[in-house]
């Protein structure tokens, strides 16, 4: 199948690219550009797509991202979240291993794969759990997790509680080069259920989660590291305190990255008033200061990728009082319609947001994805821009329709989305 | 925050919080609770004024104080009372919350008087619960107690009079007490001059301070010149976790005895929500001495709790009123057009 995709904007954040053109495709991969209207020279296009005032944008890569089977299927399934993912302009979504049973060994990437494929949709790669069942007890066999496609190894939110543990687990990914991923929970300071520790939830007789449950476990995880002489991928931060470190870190040189899920700056602790259980997230929405703090540090690049820290569930998890709902929202149906209110609210450069969605995930985690550049493969989406859009769950993809950002406006939509090549998504 | 708990006139149809309640909505409500605190020395201790109704005492956490007084307002005012005490274990649940409520309301209730161990719960019953039923805190988490809020605010009003110019001490574990939560929203509402909370920084609440009151880490800081002081209880279990080093430290610190006591005005009272532990928050000449007004606290509690059942469910059953004289008129208005 040979496309042609005709006067598109085309942003590239990789090349800085922002221009109006024709691309052309074949064989799943980007093989050609040629000036806007005037087709590509020399290639004769089976289908062409007009995408007059239309912007191409890379397929997303998506950091974080539950899937929920194998093993809780009632919440939501690799067919149901891959097409959410294409629906939204998500073309590869990087999938958490505390799936039940966990990614801990390779059968179970395999069957995400093989269900992924029957899927059609997003392209679905696996992270392996750091240690067996993450329990941060046993090291998981991460040399054939790495053979079976896993392309990075993370302790998946849970607390790795023992140092001596998650030094040997570092040690032990990078021998086989895996990028690793630590989401900083210390494993005494975390409840299972709370807000950010401050007037809300003293007002609120919630469980008070502190900044220091982050910050004392991310400066462990950047200390092992830095004596190790690994790279870190710190994934999820949420508070400003925590950026201090990563920045300071990052100014001595160390290889550390970090995320942030686009929740954190869009909303504050503040909105968790009333017990409105669909701002139960973890880490907690921090306060308004720590959400302007995010979006400073965005603003000065410290901050290298954002993600939709998709977590969907059935909707008896979030029915009950706060404290007794689980955590978690569906975030892949709302992720590039957020990352691009940060350019109309907070004035950020386009293709700056778009780097922390497409080419700087893919970079970290070694994926040849997040790019419009010739020979590149052809994950690319057609996104409406100018038309606003109303968020309602009752038309999200994901299985899981909990979400704080339901009535929110976006600014436009997915039109078109494409893997490899193959056209996956087209709004009807 | 606690709008749910408002009618279209701004009265309670459900008794949530005192947060965010106006100073007359209280003020009233300690009003109402003095009317009634004059049945109780009648020789028929009963009004009609509930006559007909059912009220259903629904405790997912273990009381005595607090159900007995609540069951025997309700019986005061002539209502039938059903007491349904559900324990629940965190490693078994059993029926989801939902599914209680929708069981209790399909037995025909008026009122849901109501204790839950989190947070928010009572909240989440009221927005489960349909129009003309009236739904009650007795308690959630470390939230909210606003009928033992309110008894404490009728106590004091009886020995001060009025609470501008008061300061006020409450003593121990403020960061579980909903009790003391609800407290403090009430005296800042009704004008207490000063409220100051007394305890190790570990039994304190981060951000406390934005409730508008004082913190002290000593009772001879925190005592001085108060015209009332709040005992908390102390929960034994406190020792385990870190929070505390020994029963005999936390008396030594934070237990109040007849010397201590003197660091308070003279004619301070001393108030416990119950039940008290004797040597470890609170010495027996201090409890049981002339300034204790703990038994006090206890009758008064009834009166509270006739105010609050009968205010909410007149309330409720008012809205259904309008609603249905709204329904006929429209009906009628249609038959003439």
């Amino acid at each position: 199948m040979k496309t042609l995709i005709q006067q598109a904007r085309v942003l590239c954040p990789k090349n800085n690219r922002d221009e109006i053109a024709d691309i052309a495709i074949a064989e799943g991969k980007i093989v050609g550009y040629g000036a806007s209207g005037e087709g590509v020279a020399g290639f004769s296009a089976d289908d062409t797509v007009s995408a007059k005032s239309q912007w191409l944008i890379p397929g997303l890569v998506d950091i974080a991202t539950k899937l929920r089977e194998p093993g809780s299927t009632q919440a939501a399934t690799i067919d149901s979240e891959a097409k959410a993912a294409v629906k939204n302009g998500i073309t590869t979504v990087v999938c958490q291993p505390d799936t039940d049973p966990v990614i801990d060994e390779p059968s179970v990437v395999r069957y995400i794969n093989r269900s992924a494929k029957e899927a059609q949709a997003a392209r679905v790669e696996c992270l392996a759990a750091l240690t067996k069942g993450n329990k941060g007890q046993h090291l998981a066999e991460l040399a054939a997790l790495k053979e079976a496609g896993c392309i990075g190894a993370t302790n998946a939110g849970q607390p790795i509680e023992n140092s001596l543990v998650l030094r040997r687990a570092m040690q032990y990914a990078a021998s086989f080069k895996l990028p690793i991923i630590m989401n900083p929970f210390d494993a005494w300071l975390t409840p299972k259920v709370g807000g950010h520790e401050g007037e809300l939830t003293t007002r609120m007789g919630l469980s008070p989660i502190s900044v220091a449950a982050e910050t004392a476990a991310l400066l462990r995880d950047i200390a092992i590291a830095e004596d190790l002489g690994v790279s870190l991928h710190v994934g999820r931060i949420s508070s400003r305190a925590s950026m201090k470190w990563i920045e300071m870190a990052k100014s001595r040189d160390l290889p550390i990255t970090c995320d942030t899920a686009i929740h954190h700056l869009m909303l504050s602790d503040i909105d968790t008033e009333g017990f409105g259980v669909q701002t139960n997230v973890m880490p907690p929405l921090r306060d308004h200061a720590d959400r302007e703090g995010l979006i400073k540090a965005l603003k000065q690049g410290h901050i290298d990728v954002l993600t939709s820290d998709h977590q969907p569930l059935h909707s008896d998890d979030k029915d009950g009082p706060f404290g007794e709902t689980v955590p978690g929202i569906s975030g892949l149906d709302t992720l590039l319609g957020l990352v691009l209110h940060l350019v109309s609210r907070d004035q950020m450069p386009l293709l700056d947001v778009l780097a922390k969605v497409t080419v700087n995930p893919a970079k970290i985690l070694g994926l040849e994805a997040g790019t419009l550049e010739v020979g590149a493969p052809a994950d690319i989406v057609i996104y409406q821009p100018d038309i606003p859009t109303e968020v309602d769950i009752s038309q999200f993809q994901s299985q899981g329709k909990t979400s704080p950002f339901n009535g929110w406006w976006f600014g436009g939509y997915v039109q078109q989305t494409w893997v490899a090549g193959r056209s996956v998504y087209q709004r009807g | 925050m606690h709008e749910i708990q408002y009618d279209e006139l701004g009265q309670y149809r459900h008794f949530l919080s005192v947060e965010g309640s106006s100073e007359a909505l209280l003020t009233k409500l300690l009003d109402d609770t003095e009317q009634f605190t004059a049945v109780a020395e009648r020789r028929v201790k009963k009004l009609p004024l509930l006559n007909g109704k059912t009220i259903v005492n629904l405790f997912f956490e273990p009381s005595t104080r607090t159900r007995t007084t609540f069951e025997l307002a309700a019986k005061r005012l002539s209502a039938d009372v059903l007491n349904v005490n559900i324990a629940t274990s965190s490693t078994s649940k059993g029926e989801t919350l939902r599914d209680t409520i929708a069981n209790i309301i399909a037995m025909q209730c008026d009122c849901l008087v109501v204790r839950h161990s989190t947070s928010g719960a009572i909240h989440y019953v009221a927005e489960h619960t349909p129009a003309g039923i009236a739904v009650v805190n007795a308690g959630d988490g470390s939230h909210s107690h606003p009928t033992q809020a309110m008894l404490d605010m009728f106590t004091i009003r009886r020995h001060k009079q009025q609470f501008t110019g008061l300061k006020v001490a409450i003593v121990g574990d403020i960061l579980h007490s909903r009790v003391a939560r609800s407290q403090i929203h009430a005296l800042k509402t009704l004008g207490a001059a000063q409220v100051n909370v007394i305890a190790p920084l570990t039994l304190l609440p981060k951000s406390i301070e934005t409730l508008g009151v004082e913190v002290h880490t000593s009772l001879t800081s925190g005592l001085k010149d108060c015209d009332v002081v709040i005992m908390l209880r102390l929960q034994k279990e406190r020792m385990n976790g870190a929070l505390l080093a020994s029963e005999s430290e936390y008396y030594q610190q934070y237990g109040i005895d007849q010397a201590r006591l003197k660091l308070a005005k003279p004619d301070a009272i001393v108030m416990h929500p119950g039940p008290i532990n004797r040597g470890l928050e609170i010495a027996s000449e201090v409890a049981d001495g002339p300034q204790s007004v703990i038994l006090e606290q206890v009758t008064y509690g009834i009166a509270v709790r006739m105010a609050v059942l009968s205010t909410t469910i007149a309330n409720q059953q008012q809205q259904l009123n309008n609603l249905a004289t709204k329904i006929a008129e429209t009906a009628n208005n249609g038959g003439l057009a």
